[in-house]
Formats: C-alpha cells, sequence, structure tokens
C-alpha cells in the first residue's frame, strides 16, 4: 500500500506561482524576502545568484543563536485556507498497562496451579509458550520483571525518578510468587525463560565446579546493574537483554549475535541466561527457600529410586547424603571458620579494587564521557568533534557546567564502585562458605534456591507416575520394592 | 538421636518460618512504598528544543522504520515558497522534482496554497525519521518542522535505543497523558 | 502368544523408528530453511542501507553533475526515475525484514515442534546410575568446586586490577581547576563550593549599607549577598490529591514592613515619571503641554540626543532634574544617570554579576526591565534575576539574586512601587502548580521580603500595576492564564481571573471602574473586580480585534486604544468591548502608546511617532521621526518627551 504512493517526483503542474507585487516594493534583499518571494530574486539577478545569496543567509542564520526564532510570521489567508492539524496519536492505552499486570497475575496463578497442584509439565509448557508469545512478541519483552531491578533501583536512589506502576508490579509480584510457591514465574511465565526452555533439546551437564563458578555471575551482574541504574547511567539489564532484539524483530548486530549465541547454547545447556547471568534469578534465589510450598520431585514419599538424578537439565536435584558414613559431622569445620573470618578480607579487597576502577566504569555515563572528550578538544589532546561536543557547543552550555557535572556522576562512581567491588568480594567469599558447609539430606530434592519449577523431573519420579495412574510405573515401583 | 533429627528441623522449619514472614513483611514493604510513590505511566520524548537533528534517532531506534519521526506544527509554519526544509540548499529550480528535494523519501507534499503561500505536509507513512528536513527549517525557517516520537508505533523500551545514543541528550521520559513536546504552545497546552 | 507380543513389539518399534526418522528429516528441512531465511535478512540488511536514496553515491554524483549543468533536463528525469527506484527498493526491503522474520519464527517454531518429537521419539526410560554417591565423591567434587570458586574469585580481582591500570590518570583535578570561581545552576544545586555557600548564606539576610561616614568607600564594601531564598532550594513535597510530586521553593523568610523607610510623597511620584509608564504605570497624562512635531535628521524640535554606552530596550524614568536608564551586554552592565538639562552622563554605576547571565533572545536583550525611582533610590532588574539598589550618586546600597529564573525569552517584567515597598513580579516555569513564580515585595531600603506570593501562572514579560478601583487599592498582574489582583501591602488574594493564555507581554491597565487584560491569541478582556475566582462571573466583556503581543494597551474613560506589531492601531470601546474603529500602518508597534492630553502617541519600531486623537473617529494628528529605530515606551516629564531609541535617548521639547 504504501508503494503505491511512490511515483518519481516530477515537477508540479499546479498554478503558475503569480510574481508578487510585494517583492518589488522594496530593492532590498531580505532574507525574509528571499525565502518568501525567491522569485524576484531570481528575476532581477538571474537564476545563478539563487544559490549565491542563499549561501550569504546561510552564513547570516548560522551566526544566530541555537535557539529557533520565528523568522517569519505565520501567514494570514485570504482565501480562509485552514491549517491542517499535526496529529498527536496517543500512547498505548492506560487500561492495557493495568491488563498486562492483570495477565501477569493470572499467569503467575495458573503457573503455581501447574507446578504445585496439578504437577503437570506439559500444562506447565504450554503456559509456557502462551508468557513467550504475550510478553514476548506481543509486548516486545518489555517491560520485564528482570529490567525493573533497574527502575526500582533508581526511583529509590533519586527520589525525583518516578517509578510507573506496571514496572513496580512486575518488579515485586513475581517475588510475592515466590514466597508462595518457589521460582513459578521462571517456570512458566518469564518469557526469557520461557524461550530457552522451549528450544532446549540435548541437555548436557556442566561440570559442578562450572556450574559454581558460572553461578557467581548473575549476583555480580545484579549488583552492576542496580549500580549503573541507581547513578542514572544505563539499564544494563536492557542493553544486553539476549532476546529482546528477536521479540521486537531488529536490533543491533552485537545484539542480535549475542541472542542467537544464547539460544543456540540454550539448546544444549539448560537455561543458560538464567543460570548464569540472569540477575532476577538471583533474587529469586534469594526468596525461594522460604517459600511456603515448595517444589518437590514428589509429594508422596521419596523411594530413593535414583531416577531422577539425571532428570534435571538445570542440575538442580541434590542428592542424599551418602549413606556410607565417610563424612564426619566436624569434617571441614576449621575451613568453614577460616572462610568465615576471611569475609571481611573479601569485601575489602573487592572495595577497594572497585574504589580503584570507579572512574574506568564511570565511563559508561554519558555525562562523563562528553566531559572528558570536551577537555580533550578544548586543550588539543584530541583533533576533530563528535557529535556529543558539537551540540554542548551549538547549545553554548557553559564547559563549567559539563565539567561541574562530570565531577559530580564521578563521585557518585567512587560510592557505587566501592560497594560493587565489596559486593563481588561478598559473594565469591559467601559462595565459597557455601561450598564448606554440607548439610544432610535423606531424599532426592530439588534445590529450593535453584529450581525454576519446569516440572521435568515429575516425568522421571515413579511415584509421582503412579500418583498420576501411570501403570508401568507401577511395575517399576514394584520393582524397587523388591 | 531421632529426637535430635527432629529437633533440628523444627529449629530449622523455624528459621524459614521466621524468614518467611520477613519476607513476607519486606515485600509488602516494598509494595507500598512502589505503590505510594509511582505515578503515571512515562513514555519517551524527544526535546525538539535540545534536538541537533543528527539523524541517530533513525539509525538506533529498534523498530525500523524509526518511531522517531518529523511532525510539522503548521501554526508556526511561515509557509514559504522557498522552503529550506523541503528543498535541497540550492535548488535546482523551485518545483516539486526529485533533484530539488531534500527528503530521501520524498515525504513532504508542497502544495499552493495563495501567493505567496506553500502548504509542507508531511506522509507520516513514508517518513524515515532522518531529520534532513527538520536541520533545514530550524537554521533558515521557522523551526515548525521537528523531531518526535510517535506513539503510534514507540514501543516504549525500558532503555530507549535512541535516547541512550542521542547526543544532545535530548530524550527523557515524559508523562503518558502529554506525551508529546511540540514547540506550538497552544498545541502543548 | 508370545509370538504376537513379539510381533506386535517389533511392529511397534518399526513404526517408531519411521516416526522418528521423519522427524529428524522434519528437523533438518526446518532447520535448513531458517539458515536460509537467516541468510537472506542477513543479506536484505545490507540492501537495505544501500537501498536508501540517502545512502545513494550514484544519486549523490547525478546531484553534482546537475549542479554544474543545471539546466540539463534529461539528467534531472534520470535523478527523478533513480530516486523513485530507490524509494520503491528501500520500502520493499523494509517490508521484508518485517515480514522475513515472521518467516523465519515461522520456520524456528517448525523445526522445535520436529524436535521435540524426534525427541520424544528418541526418549529413554530413566535409569539409574550405575553407582551411588559415594562420601569421597562427594567430597572430591564440593574440593574441586571450592578451588575452581577461588581461582574465578582471583581471575574476578585481577580483572578488577586491569580496569584499574587501564583507567589510569582522570581529568577531575582538571576539571576542578576549569570550574574554580565559577557560580552557575551545579554549583547552585550544592555539587559544589558548599564552603563558599556557607559563607554567603551567613551574610544573608541583605544588610542595608552604612551611611558613608566620609569620603566614597569603595564599591566592593557593599556586600552582594546571594539570599535569603538564592539557591533556589526546591524540595518535594507530595501533593495528597493527585500523587503528583512537585517541586515547592523553600520557605522564604520574609520581615515586617518597616514603616520608618522611606517613602515618596504622593504629588513628588505624581509630579515625576518614576516607574515604567509613569506615576500611574498606565501610559495616561492629564496636563502639560507636549510637543507634537520634531524631526530627528535636522534636529528640529529635538534638545538633547545622548548615545548610551551599552543597549537595553528598558525606557527611561525620571526624577527631578535627572533620568535613569540601562543598559547591558552578555558581560557587563551599567545604570546611567543623565542630566536632563544638559544631556550629559552624570555618572554610570557598573552592576557585577552575582548569579549566572541568563539565556535571554534577541527581543529580550540583557536590560530589558525598566529600573524604578523614588527620589532617593533606583531600583534594578536583571533577565538573570540579580537586583540592585543604588543611592542617586549611583552608590550600591544592597544587592541580591532572586536566582536566574525559567524563563523562554529572558526575564522581562519591569520593577514598581508602592510606597516603600520594592514589587517583583517574577514569574517563570511553565506554570500549573509547579510554584516556580512568584511575586515578591521588598522593603525598599534593605531588599528584604515583605510578603510574597506564589503564583499558579507561566513565565510572563508583564509589568504589575497599582490602581484604586472602586475604593479599594490593588495590584494587577497579568499573566498566562490568570489575571491575578493582590493586597499591594499584605499580598492578600483579591481575585482571579483565567482570561490569558500564552506569552504574556501587554501589562494590565484600569479602565471604567474594571481591570482590563489583553494578549494576542486570548482576549480583550474587561474584569470586574470582585473577590475569589471571577473567571466565569466577573467578565463584563472579551474582545479578540487587533490584540497586541508586545506593547500594552492604553486608554481613557471611554476608549482603549490597542497597538500590535503588525502595525494594526484598534479603537475599542470600554463600556461595551465593541470595535470602534481600527487603522492598519505599514510598521510595527513594540513601545506602549500612551494617552497625553486628548492624544494618543504611538512610536513605532522605526523610531516614528505617530500622535492620533484618542477620540472615536481614526484621525491623524502629526507624525515626527527620530533617526534611529525605538522601541522602549517614551517618558512624559515636565512638557519634554524622553524617547530611548536603539542607541541615544532624545530629549523632545521647546528649548
Amino acid at each position: 500500500m504504501i508503494r503505491s504512493l511512490i511515483a518519481p517526483n516530477k515537477a508540479a503542474s499546479g498554478p503558475a506561482d503569480p510574481a508578487s507585487a510585494a517583492c518589488n516594493r522594496s530593492n532590498q534583499t531580505t532574507l525574509f524576502q528571499l525565502l518568501r518571494y525567491p522569485d524576484a530574486e531570481a528575476a532581477t539577478g538571474g537564476r545563478a545568484s539563487l544559490p549565491g545569496s542563499l549561501l550569504s543567509a546561510f552564513c547570516f542564520l548560522l551566526s544566530l543563536p541555537a535557539y529557533a526564532v520565528q523568522h517569519f510570521p505565520p501567514p494570514d489567508f485570504t482565501t480562509g485556507h485552514k491549517l491542517p492539524v499535526t496529529a498527536t496519536p496517543p500512547p498505548r492505552a492506560e487500561w492495557l498497562a493495568y491488563m498486562d499486570i492483570g495477565v501477569l497475575i493470572a499467569a503467575l496463578m495458573l503457573a503455581t496451579y501447574f507446578v504445585l497442584w496439578k504437577r503437570n509439565r506439559r500444562a506447565i509448557g504450554g503456559l509456557s509458550i502462551f508468557s513467550l508469545a504475550y510478553f514476548g512478541f506481543y509486548r516486545h519483552g518489555c517491560v520485564c520483571s528482570i529490567g525493573a531491578i533497574q527502575n526500582v533501583a533508581q526511583s529509590i536512589a533519586d527520589p525525583n525518578i518516578v517509578l510507573p506502576v506496571v514496572a513496580g508490579a512486575f518488579f515485586l509480584l513475581p517475588l510475592i510468587f515466590a514466597l508462595f510457591g518457589g521460582r513459578v514465574f521462571c517456570a512458566a511465565v518469564c518469557p526469557l525463560g520461557a524461550a530457552q526452555d522451549i528450544v532446549l533439546m540435548k541437555p548436557s551437564k556442566a561440570p559442578d565446579w562450572l556450574a559454581q563458578c558460572l553461578g557467581v555471575l548473575p549476583w555480580i551482574y545484579l549488583g552492576a546493574a542496580v549500580m549503573y541504574a541507581a547513578i542514572g547511567s544505563a539499564y544494563i539489564i536492557c542493553r544486553y537483554d539476549p532476546f529482546v532484539a528477536f521479540f521486537r524483530f531488529g536490533g543491533s548486530v552485537p545484539m542480535l549475535v549475542f541472542g542467537g549465541g544464547m539460544l543456540v547454547l540454550s539448546m544444549f545447556v539448560g537455561r543458560a541466561y538464567c543460570r548464569f547471568l540472569c540477575p532476577y534469578g538471583a533474587l529469586l534465589r534469594l526468596v525461594s527457600p522460604l517459600a511456603k510450598w515448595k517444589v518437590t520431585v514428589t509429594p508422596d514419599e521419596c523411594v530413593q529410586c535414583r531416577l531422577c538424578e539425571d532428570a534435571c537439565p538445570f542440575g538442580e536435584i541434590r542428592y542424599p547424603t551418602p549413606r556410607d558414613g565417610g563424612i564426619s559431622r566436624t569434617e571441614g569445620k576449621s575451613r568453614l571458620a577460616a572462610l568465615i573470618l576471611l569475609l571481611p578480607v573479601f569485601i575489602g579487597m573487592g572495595a577497594g579494587l572497585g574504589y580503584l576502577a570507579s572512574d574506568k566504569l564511570a565511563q559508561v555515563d554519558p555525562a562523563v564521557s562528553l566531559a572528558k572528550r570536551v577537555w580533550l578538544e578544548d586543550h588539543g589532546k584530541v583533533k576533530g568533534t563528535t557529535l556529543e561536543t558539537d551540540a554542548v557547543r551549538k547549545h553554548d552550555t557553559p564547559k563549567e557546567e559539563v565539567y561541574l557535572q562530570s565531577l559530580a556522576i564521578g563521585k557518585k562512581y567512587r560510592y557505587g564502585s566501592l560497594a560493587l567491588g565489596g559486593w563481588i568480594g561478598l559473594v565469591i567469599g559467601l559462595r565459597l562458605i557455601g561450598l564448606s558447609i554440607r548439610r544432610r539430606r535423606s531424599d532426592y530434592e530439588a534445590d529450593s534456591a535453584g529450581c525454576v519449577a519446569c516440572g521435568r523431573c515429575y516425568l522421571s519420579c515413579p511415584v509421582e507416575r503412579f500418583r498420576h495412574g501411570d501403570a508401568e510405573a507401577i511395575k517399576i515401583l514394584e520393582e524397587y520394592r523388591a | 538421636m531421632s529426637n535430635d533429627q527432629d529437633n533440628k528441623i523444627s529449629r530449622r522449619q523455624l528459621i524459614i518460618n521466621g524468614g518467611w514472614f520477613v519476607g513476607l513483611i519486606g515485600l509488602g514493604g516494598v509494595f507500598g512504598w512502589i505503590f505510594g510513590n509511582s505515578e503515571k505511566r512515562m513514555v519517551w520524548q524527544i526535546d525538539p528544543n535540545k534536538c541537533i537533528q543528527c539523524g541517530k534517532c533513525a539509525l538506533e531506534c529498534v523498530i525500523s522504520p524509526s518511531a522517531s519521526k518529523c511532525v510539522h506544527a503548521h501554526a508556526m509554519c511561515g509557509y514559504c515558497k522557498l522552503c529550506l526544509g523541503f528543498f535541497m540548499p540550492t535548488p535546482n529550480e523551485l518545483n516539486e522534482g526529485a533533484e530539488n528535494q531534500q527528503c530521501p523519501m520524498g515525504a513532504i507534499k508542497r502544495t499552493y496554497v495563495e501567493d505567496p503561500y506553500y502548504e509542507y505536509v508531511i506522509d507520516e507513512k513514508l517518513c524515515i525519521g532522518c531529520a534532513v528536513c527538520v536541520k533545514g527549517c530550524t537554521a533558515f525557517g521557522n523551526g515548525s518542522l521537528f523531531m518526535q516520537i510517535r506513539h503510534d508505533r514507540c514501543i516504549n523500551c525500558n532503555e530507549c535505543a535512541i535516547a541512550k545514543s542521542c547526543p544532545s541528550q535530548a530524550i527523557s521520559r515524559v508523562p503518558a497523558d502529554k506525551p508529546y513536546l511540540l514547540k506550538n504552545k497552544e498545541q502543548n497546552a | 502368544m508370545l509370538k504376537n507380543d513379539v510381533d506386535k513389539i517389533k511392529s511397534l518399534e518399526e513404526s517408531a523408528k519411521v516416526g522418528c526418522q521423519s522427524a529428524m528429516r522434519g528437523m533438518w528441512i526446518a532447520g535448513i530453511f531458517c539458515i536460509l531465511v537467516l541468510g537472506l535478512l542477513v543479506g536484505n540488511r545490507d540492501a537495505t542501507w544501500s537501498a536508501n536514496p540517502q545512502n545513494s553515491a550514484p544519486l549523490k554524483a547525478m546531484q553534482v553533475r546537475l549542479a554544474k549543468a543545471p539546466t540539463n533536463e534529461s539528467l534531472k528525469n534520470e535523478i527523478r526515475q533513480l530516486d523513485a527506484q530507490l524509494r520503491h527498493e528501500y520500502l520493499f526491503r523494509l517490508t521484508f525484514a518485517n515480514q522475513g522474520s515472521y518467516v523465519l519464527l515461522l520456520g524456528v517454531v517448525l523445526f522445535l515442534i520436529a524436535g521435540a518429537s524426534a525427541a520424544a521419539y528418541n526418549k529413554k526410560i530413566p535409569m539409574p546410575g550405575l553407582e551411588e554417591q559415594s562420601s569421597d565423591s562427594v567430597r572430591r567434587s564440593a574440593g574441586v568446586a571450592r578451588r575452581s570458586v577461588g581461582v574465578f574469585g582471583v581471575i574476578a580481582a585481577l580483572s578488577l586490577m586491569v580496569i584499574v591500570v587501564s583507567s589510569q590518570g582522570n581529568l577531575n583535578s582538571e576539571y576542578r581547576k576549569a570550574v574554580r570561581g565559577y557560580h552557575g545552576q551545579a554549583a547552585e544545586s550544592g555539587q559544589v563550593n558548599a564552603a563558599s555557600q556557607a559563607v554567603q548564606s551567613a551574610l544573608a539576610p541583605a544588610t542595608p549599607m552604612p551611611a558613608p561616614a566620609a569620603g566614597n568607600p569603595p564599591i566592593s564594601s557593599s556586600k552582594i549577598t546571594i539570599g535569603p531564598f538564592s539557591p533556589p532550594q526546591i524540595q518535594l513535597v507530595k501533593n495528597t490529591q493527585t500523587g503528583n510530586k512537585k517541586p515547592i521553593a523553600s520557605k522564604i523568610e520574609t520581615v515586617a514592613l518597616d514603616e520608618s523607610d522611606y517613602q515618596p510623597v504622593a504629588e513628588e511620584w505624581a509630579k515625576n515619571w518614576p516607574v515604567f509608564r509613569g506615576p500611574t504605570g498606565m501610559g495616561v497624562i492629564e496636563s502639560g503641554d507636549y510637543p507634537l512635531k520634531w524631526d530627528g535628521k535636522s534636529g528640529e524640535g529635538i534638545i538633547w540626543k545622548t548615545a548610551i554606552p551599552l543597549p537595553g530596550w528598558n525606557s527611561p524614568v525620571v526624577w527631578g532634574d535627572k533620568i535613569f536608564v540601562v543598559g547591558a551586554d552578555k558581560t557587563k552592565r551599567e545604570i546611567y544617570c543623565i542630566d536632563a538639562a544638559s544631556g550629559k552622563i552624570i555618572w554610570k554605576q557598573p552592576f557585577a554579576m552575582i548569579a549566572k547571565q541568563a539565556d535571554v533572545m534577541e527581543d529580550t536583550g540583557y536590560a530589558p526591565s525598566t529600573l524604578a525611582v523614588d527620589g532617593k533610590r533606583i531600583f534594578a532588574i536583571f533577565p538573570n534575576g540579580d537586583l540592585g539598589c543604588f543611592d542617586f550618586e549611583g552608590k550600591q546600597i544592597w544587592a541580591k539574586s532572586l536566582g536566574v529564573p525559567e524563563n523562554t525569552y529572558g526575564h522581562g517584567s519591569s520593577l514598581t512601587m508602592f510606597r516603600s515597598l520594592l514589587m517583583i513580579l517574577f514569574d517563570q516555569g511553565s506554570g500549573g502548580s509547579d510554584g516556580k513564580s512568584i511575586f515578591y515585595a521588598l522593603q525598599g531600603g534593605t531588599g528584604n521580603i515583605v510578603w510574597y506570593a506564589k503564583r499558579p501562572v507561566a513565565n510572563s514579560w508583564a509589568t504589575p500595576v497599582v490602581a484604586t478601583i472602586g475604593g479599594r487599592l490593588e495590584m494587577l498582574t497579568n499573566a498566562n492564564p490568570y489575571v491575578i489582583s493582590y493586597d499591594p501591602l499584605t499580598g492578600k488574594e483579591y481575585w482571579r481571573a483565567d482570561v490569558m493564555s500564552g506569552d504574556v507581554v501587554p501589562s494590565p491597565i484600569v479602565a471604567g471602574g474594571m481591570a482590563l487584560s489583553c494578549n494576542t491569541g486570548a482576549y480583550l478582556a474587561a474584569i470586574k473586580p470582585g473577590s475569589g475566582d471571577l473567571s466565569k462571573t466577573g467578565i463584563a466583556w472579551k474582545a479578540s480585534d487587533g490584540l497586541p503581543d508586545i506593547s500594552s494597551p492604553v486608554a481613557n474613560n471611554d476608549l482603549v486604544f490597542l497597538a500590535d506589531s503588525m502595525g494594526n492601531v484598534t479603537c475599542v470601546d470600554v463600556k461595551t468591548g465593541k470595535k470602534v474603529w481600527e487603522h492598519a500602518y505599514e510598521t510595527a508597534f513594540k513601545a506602549s502608546p500612551s494617552i497625553v492630553v486628548g492624544n494618543v502617541y504611538l512610536l513605532d519600531s522605526e523610531g516614528v511617532m505617530r500622535v492620533i486623537a484618542a477620540g472615536r473617529t481614526f484621525k491623524e494628528v502629526s507624525k515626527s521621526a527620530l533617526s534611529e529605530g525605538a522601541s522602549a515606551t517614551p517618558a512624559f516629564v515636565g512638557g519634554r518627551i524622553y524617547i530611548r531609541g536603539d542607541k541615544s535617548l532624545y530629549c523632545i521639547g521647546k528649548k
């Protein structure tokens, strides 16, 4: 339809332009007359003079201040011509925003029902396809709970920034549901999780040591995202969102390549983003162990059949404590004590390094990099200008303002990166401590923090299958009982 | 031994229950705080007075063509015959021939109104937001052509790609009930 | 029986094999399809770029050729053809990218469906591992994990160190050097210079200058204070009704009215030209013998002409034998005292910048506001909110800053006075409840605030007027959207009326017992004073012909005269609001008209003064020109007319 609008732009065959009487009134060619009555100019000086006088007019205009001046008073039409109205299409209706919250609540409730009551992997998968379609492709992946962390962080840090209700709801609701039923949000509501879960085909198990190392990343990512958002420099979670470019059918090349890589990786490594990057997952890890009703492989008695050992593609099923009694209760206690004592050292080291790195981290902020560039240009250290520094000069912004802003933001970064460094130290220290604590388990259990409630393990547990009336399961159970 | 185990479990359960309530109260508090402080929805918009017409929003917007397009405040327009938003800086002739037009998409329609006035109307379906016309109009004319984010196209990303890359930081969030920053005061009201 | 079962299983296995194979085949086909579509989309990306007419090199080359041969019609046709072709192509590419994405998505879905069914065929029955975990393996794997996390921590620390090393040398000390001594917005908002601000606030409130004991103390000894209400401190309060956060200025300290402060005698006031538009503030002179004709070129009728060193659109004010004007450019400001008899500049007094210079439009300039003079003191305000008080010798008595206002064109409202109070209409911001617009009444002798009123209006450029209407003293203000009347002594709001819009420059006047306010794009509205909101109840009439945009209206008891910047002069009946006559001059009126003993004096921007009869029919009495343009409203005192031209001050009268 649009293409039908295109035809070669030819000279108009409209009304002939009548020579203006007004232009004869004055011999002096003002810019006003030049643009309103260009014919007069052409008539007196010939066509060749038109570009010349335009050039001089251009030079004159460039000397004007940057703000627009009403050079030409709007005309009074004698023909009673009506001005066209400038269309201002409204943004997405407000009720639709509340509908998003409604859909989120409904999806979370359904997910809780499917995970905890129906215990049905197929229903969970179906809901995740819906979530992928709605929150992903229909809502273009914005706003999502993961990104909402930044809105919340920024509005806490800067009271002048208001928090949109939708962002607040997306941040809180999954956490509140996690307090009741664990990470049901990850299971079937998060479009990023759904995208990875759907493409998962040949899960390969990441070695435990690698999973433990990479498991630290979400926490660091969370800290960095909160710092950058609180200072107001950038929303890095959105900037490095793996799939949002797909949801929007477009994006920068690095974004598409990163997203494509993540997707291919997710075919073989279960939920790579969720497990090793997602900062919201880190928050859910904190809340989900407190859940009122936890996800279990089976709510009935575990028969220790070991059939679920490999069922979890995300490696979140914890084995029972070996029954050979080879680990004494006091083993590793001194190591644990040492690590706990070392924790402040880790934090201090991280904080110190973070503090020292603040200048580099601050370069993400456009105001900081702008000030640097302005200074370098003004002192002849770099050649040429950038669009950014041109804008500063065009708007006549005092250089002092630019520098002051950079100094103010730099100060914030010194505190921010100090905290971030300390946070990284804390996270690594706690991970080491966590690896030195041994919890006793008598049954196979889903890890209450890491389980994303996908429901895959339900399919391998014979007790569970028996509950659902699977005849084959009875055989297996009998075998085990025997 | 089994008694010890039971004690242990109940102690553990006690801690978890305590944590649960602390978590519930904490989240409830955050919930109350958020909804006490949150405001109207916000949408992205360009401040036309800060815009330097670099044309980056045509390239950086995540949707294609860009959600940022040129709008025309007709009430501000001088209806110039030689409009340098419409024409090349040195037009061959003052007609609608492609060789004379600035707009790469031919999206501006020029019609004769009355001597010496011409009307310029943007066909928004064709506009790609390159800001070439805006540059001409702002430098030479009344600045009645300017860039605005069109909310029928904008998908309101949490981090707006063009706001991020705007050299003059001209793009910020505005309340959704006043989603445009038109230069023309009457239309803004 | 057994054979049957075996056959069954065999056939089941056979069909599973076939199903699995076809699913795998489907997966392959869908996968290859996806890769093909992906390849097309990637290619399309490049093609889109080169199809964009903006990036087309051939088109550019053709344009260059056309510039050399401007009459080559076939070349023009070629350009048009290529242009149309490129635009076709470009739009096609955009559509292709969008639709291709859907096709790719479809391909991925098919791939996943095929993959899922293949996986279903391939599903292995879960089997337990061969061995149970032993304590040793648990211990070993925990140890490995611990060591790797440790290594990870070391790597994290090392990468932080790399960042530290690579970020050596920041420019912060250079920035600090560059901003030393800078008092800008950022400085005011407390990001730097906290110490110097503490000093400044210790100096507040402004202290009157001690009487000079002997000789002239240097100007620098007079204290420049910033405060008590600058820097403008903004705090956020919550409006419970709407939940909106809005900034309001922090509490402003006020002092009681100082009755002992000097105030001019009413007769003296009326005899001089103390503020913008004279003693009434409305440009009406009821008696006197004023010249009708002069000529700037020949000098006929001109007593003297004095060049004013710095430019400014403000009008002259006159007290006794002294005339005061102010001039300013971006960096300096001077107040001039001129001898009425000779035209010599008696003194000029520079006034140092307190706040950062404001951004102003050319039409506003750096000295748009007319001074106020009360017989003992001269008051000046500048677009950046700097305020100064000087004595008749030019010595600075006090100075302060109101903070740089948020004003589109630059603050332009002139000062006015009531007894010993200096009245400042300081409207700024975009109006509504942003709380930025404030009316200040300052004690003339000290500059302390006696009262202030927050105004729900946008930035405006009109000057307030104090007048008695219906026996009550009212101070009228004109702004978008309200005309508001206050008690000039206390600041209590008497009434308001929502009749204005746009950028309000014309000042209010009083005629026929009503307040008249007008602005282009709104109305000329006659408001009968009352109390409360008179928007619906108090409007006597509204007219919309010939509304001025810069100049203020002028009226006698019968007629209102309007002059706009398009050269139109309109006469309106005060009682009914009906247009009596109109006349179009081909010029622009920026200076406000005055009614001088039965005639309307209209000064246009080219410096031509037209005198027309203040009557019900249009009649031009005389026309006189200066030798330069003029935008300031003239002063009429003692039979002389003082006109500030673009460069010089003229004294017109009988020698």
